[in-house]
């Protein structure tokens, strides 16, 4: 049985084939932006993490404002 | 060369050292010999050689490198746990690249003769995208899918979240720790850019299997030494006897060498290095294989 608990802010599977399906289309269009040793590891970061965090505070900025 | 196979890879080797390697590090070693050479290789005159041959960078995919590299590290940062991993993510590396027309010297400088098993081409005199189709549409890009079922067959526990927590952090909490602190990344952030290797492999893969399908049109040719549509790039005209000999020769030399090292200063390094708390380290092969936990 796993008890081990969850880990907080995972997004649902879904959004992992869409990130997934977003990166390999972009890497048919902008092959050397996309496909390199720098954006291709942090791109799970990047896309699901860092972009959704920031879309978070600046809407919490605009709602407080 | 091989493409994705050097991500999937960092996940089946983590799987069998356990706590015992930084995962972070045998990424780094998995990455070093292409790391400094890579950008320059299409560039040159005669990719292949350069690539992998002497005179050229051809020593970066040789053992020596990596124990070098790892020698270095031990000695700068003390820590044990990376420098095990740089040396045998580098030596994967070195051991994966021996499947190309090019082959690698494993043991330079030692022999420079470089050993191969001419599954596919070494394509890089295309250009990078000449060399991504020819890649995907050889055996290489099979080599790819190969080693991401060996990882979802023989590692896939080393993907879960459970095995993040109770591996990948305590093998190497310091740089863990630093990024969760410094960049302010939660768990989930570290788990993200954890997986983001596989994710990177499996999407590269795809991506220019696709390229190469779609808007290269590449013939596909999976059968040995293909694709038939590139021009063989082997560094080598000696015969299988005589590749034979050199490399068991320059392997004995490699072994003495590694050996006197140890010997003489690389022992001392060990030593004072230090492990992660969780860490127990055997003697021989059990320093570096096998679960390890205090």
């Amino acid at each position: 049985m796993n008890d081990d608990p969850p880990v907080e802010g995972l997004p649902p599977a879904a959004w992992f084939v869409v990130t997934f399906v977003v990166y390999v289309i972009l890497g048919l269009v902008v092959k050397s932006t996309v496909l390199n040793w720098i954006i291709g590891p942090l791109w799970l970061l990047i896309t699901l993490f860092l972009l959704p965090t920031m879309v978070r505070r600046a809407r919490a900025r605009v709602g407080g404002g | 060369m091989s493409w994705a196979a050097h991500e999937f890879e960092n996940y089946f080797i983590q799987k069998h050292v356990g706590v015992k390697a930084s995962f972070l590090g045998i990424v780094v070693g998995t990455q070093l010999p292409d790391l400094f050479t890579k950008s320059f290789v299409y560039a040159a005159d005669d990719p292949a050689k350069f690539h992998r041959g002497w005179p050229g960078v051809g020593f970066t995919h040789s053992l020596i490198f990596g124990f070098a590299f790892a020698v270095l590290i031990l000695a700068v940062t003390k820590s044990r746990s990376w420098a095990v991993g740089i040396l045998i993510g580098q030596w994967a590396h070195v051991l994966t690249d021996f499947a190309d027309s090019a082959g690698t010297m494993p043991f330079f400088p030692f022999s420079i003769e470089p050993v191969t098993i001419e599954m596919w081409k070494h394509a890089a005199a295309e250009g990078r995208y000449g060399d991504a189709a020819a890649y995907y549409s050889s055996l290489g890009g099979v080599w790819d899918a190969f080693w991401l079922v060996v990882v979802l067959v023989f590692a896939r526990e080393a993907l879960s979240p459970r095995y993040f927590r109770t591996t990948i952090v305590p093998a190497d909490p310091k740089v863990w720790g630093w990024l969760h602190r410094r960049l302010r990344l939660p768990e989930v952030g570290l788990l993200l850019f954890y997986w983001g290797f596989f994710f990177y492999g499996l999407g590269r893969m795809t991506s220019w299997f696709l390229y190469a399908r779609i808007e290269a049109d590449a013939p596909l040719d999976w059968g040995w030494a293909g694709p038939w549509w590139v021009e063989g790039n082997d560094l080598s005209t000696a015969g299988l006897a005589e590749v034979f000999v050199r490399t068991a020769v320059g392997g004995v030399l490699f072994a003495l060498f590694l050996y006197l090292c140890w010997r003489l200063f690389v022992r001392r390094l060990w030593d004072r290095g230090v492990d992660p708390p969780v860490v127990q380290r055997g003697s021989g092969l059990d320093a570096v294989f096998g679960a390890g936990r205090s």
